[in-house]
């Protein structure tokens, strides 16, 4: 038997999902985490049942694209996915003043079905109270009341979703109107339903700051400081040590294998390719944890409701914050968050600026760049000068994004048919399990891009840096001799006016695949610099490394040339596989990739000059 | 509360702290966006109040149905209340 979890966004459809099925999907606490759906099984004594969790939806008259998924898959109109046999719908305790209506809609539908009320226990605790008996009186369907997070009621839930006979129940004629099922919903809630307290609650007191006019934004600055100031100043020094084992193993394995191609290949190409990479993993983790964080609580709910004025300025919306804070983490979960925007033009909008925003890839590109060439200084004795570059990296990429957003709703995309409406929800601790697997898979993401895209690219520049090869004894270097080198010297023209070399260029070229593997680039061709075997991190190979004239290879502005370049650019075929898909057309991702490289160099062409021109 | 119920006003005149009753919801707005805001809620008869306004005073959160839900003023100005 198919059953899909039905209800109103962020009443704890995932949660209960996973308590379910013992899947991990993404919970969070703002409306609209869930865009997409995702099955499970359960097994209750003979019965099998197979779960579809769908995205939340105010109405079954969808106005998002996510609620429209819910929708079709509601109605059995989706591609490829069977009609759900029977429908579980999920209510939050603490809104049923809403929702009941939205349940009654959903009843009058006359599939089988059964109520789940969610967050009872949250419901107490404001001195609500829900009389699940009553409640089944008025419905005529089963309802159970849960805690989801908890794994109170599921055992319950389980039994009643394998004994679906006593599902269907003739009900009281709901009324069709939207206005009279409120009518009809609101004397089963006065009924069964003490309403929850709103006023003098844990967030009513939160919210007096964090939503405050003046002190709200004050905070909301600490918080994206802070967030910097935690991935320079906790993750560098693990990140160093990662990359001296690495070294370390490098070093280890060029001893037992024998010496030739193939031991290069594995410890030039792989071990300090990939591995260059995957040194970043503390800061990767960090950077999953704090999004999660904010996700979880409900803070990002309420940077969303704080900024929504400038992001009007924009032409964009509250929602569309969301979506490019999302993009922290990764551009495509960002641009999948796009779709609990019901507007098109402001969804299209939000879709073509978000991969501005700072992702996940970027950071090993600047935490190489910033850690070798930014002083280690701290300014005030207590900010690090690294984490303030960082910081204006970011705040370059959201600007950016704003700027973009505000010249596409006042050219392509003008107008707004849909209004803004979010809802702010309490909030709530997040689970320590919940953090942690948040924190495990973009961990692992990132760790299977390494496997996959990294690899295979780190072997075939290896590939194009080793051959043809040299004679050991003709004094020619390998790297200027290599196929690699006549790529990246047919483009170094291009690159001479924004402060590139033809190195550089080899990196930007591979790193179109992913921006990491221009690091892995670097380390590669580095390693042929100096004493091959030194354990020296590539941020040293990068400040020692000198061009033919002897001058350094990486003057100030170079570096800060190519780290606006990184800004900027759209290097990531994911992301333009994810924006086709979104969009479903290859004008948007050729339009997002065009403008971006033509930011990225006019961007890079400016800060050249002007750092070349400043520091001589 | 001091509102008269015989005058009608926009929810976007609706004061930071105060209550008010939903009448209507005004026709000119998009017939699905009249949905959208009644099922989020905004209903005719349905008590409503005004929590806080944003920074820039935009957008209000109100408490309406035991929900806190944000509006702008675009779409407050054709919110009824008395």
């Amino acid at each position: 038997m198919r059953i899909a979890l039905v209800g109103s966004p962020n009443s704890g459809k995932t949660t209960l999902f996973n308590a379910l099925t013992g899947l991990r999907q993404k919970v969070a606490n703002y409306p609209g985490v869930t865009v997409d759906h995702a099955e499970g099984k359960l097994q209750v004594d003979e019965s099998s049942i197979e779960l579809i969790d769908i995205p939340g939806l105010y109405s079954l008259k969808s106005l998002s694209p996510d609620e429209d998924v819910a929708r079709s898959i509601f109605f059995g109109e989706a591609e490829g996915i069977q009609r759900p046999d029977a429908i579980l719908i999920v209510a939050d305790a603490t809104t049923l003043e809403r929702s009941l209506q939205l349940v009654g809609e959903i009843l009058a539908e006359g599939r089988p079905a059964i109520l789940a009320v969610t967050m009872i226990d949250e419901m107490k605790a404001r001195k609500g109270v829900v009389n699940i008996g009553e409640l089944r009186r008025a419905l005529g369907i089963q309802v159970i009341g849960i805690v989801g997070n908890k794994g109170i009621g599921i055992d319950d839930l389980k039994h009643a979703l394998a004994n679906p006979k006593p599902w269907i129940h003739k009900v009281a004629k709901i009324p069709e109107t939207t206005k009279g099922r409120f009518e009809w919903a609101d004397r089963i809630y006065k009924k069964a339903v003490v309403s929850p307290e709103n006023k003098n609650t844990l967030t009513d007191k939160i919210d007096k700051f964090v939503l405050h006019p003046v002190l709200g934004i004050f905070i909301f600055a600490m918080i994206m400081f802070t967030f910097f100031q935690v991935i320079f100043v906790v993750a560098a020094p693990i990140q160093e040590f990662f990359e001296w084992m690495v070294l370390r193993f490098g070093v280890f394995v060029k001893t037992i294998l024998p010496a030739g191609l193939f031991s290069k290949l594995i410890v030039e190409g792989l071990i300090a390719g990939v591995g260059g990479v995957v040194v970043f993993i503390p800061q990767i983790a960090l950077l999953m944890a704090m999004v999660a964080i904010m996700e979880a609580t409900g803070y990002m709910a309420r940077a969303a409701f704080l900024i929504d004025r400038v992001m009007g300025w924009a032409g964009l919306e509250g929602r569309s914050f969301i979506s490019l804070l999302s993009s922290f983490a990764c551009a495509i979960p960002g641009i999948m968050a796009a779709r609990a925007i019901p507007d098109p033009k402001s969804r299209l909008a939000t879709i073509m600026v978000a991969p501005f925003m700072t992702c996940s890839a970027r950071l090993p590109v600047y935490g190489l760049l910033i850690g070798a060439f930014i002083p280690s200084t701290y300014v005030f004795g207590f900010l690090s000068l690294q984490a303030l570059v960082l910081f204006a990296l970011y705040l370059l990429g959201a600007i950016a994004a704003l700027v973009a957003g505000l010249i596409f709703k006042r050219g392509l995309l003008r107008g707004a048919t849909f209004p803004f409406y979010m809802e702010l929800p309490p909030y709530r601790r997040p689970s320590a399990k919940n953090l942690y697997h948040r924190v495990g898979k973009g961990v692992w993401a990132f760790t299977r891009k390494a496997g996959t895209v990294i690899l295979v690219a780190s072997v075939l520049l290896w590939g194009l840096l080793n051959f043809p090869q040299v004679e050991k004894d003709s004094g020619l270097n390998q790297v200027e001799q290599s196929y690699a080198a006549d790529i990246g010297q047919a483009i170094e023209p291009v690159l001479k006016p924004i402060g590139f070399d033809w190195k550089i260029g080899i990196g930007l070229i591979a790193s179109l695949a992913a921006r990491e593997v221009i690091v892995s680039t670097m380390a590669q061709i580095y390693r042929f610099e100096g004493k091959e075997d030194d354990i020296v991190g590539l941020g040293k190979r990068l400040q020692q490394a000198k061009r033919k004239d002897g001058s350094p290879a990486y003057p100030l502005p170079t570096v800060f040339s190519l780290l606006v370049f990184f800004v900027f650019a759209l290097q990531c075929v994911s992301t333009l596989a994810i924006i086709r898909r979104e969009t479903a057309s290859w004008k948007w991702p050729a339009i997002a990739f065009s403008y971006m490289l033509f930011v990225a160099y006019v961007a890079s062409f400016i800060t050249y000059r002007v750092s070349s021109w400043w520091i001589s | 509360m001091n509102i008269e119920t015989t005058t009608t006003l926009s929810l976007s005149h609706l004061h930071i702290g105060q209550s008010a009753t939903i009448d209507s919801i005004d026709l000119r707005l998009d017939a699905k966006v009249r949905e959208r805001l009644l099922v989020l809620g905004f209903v005719p008869g349905s008590l409503i109040s005004a929590v806080r306004r944003a920074p820039f005073g935009d957008p209000t959160e109100f408490e309406v149905r035991g929900s806190r839900i944000s509006l702008r003023k675009s779409e407050t100005q054709f919110i009824l209340i008395s």
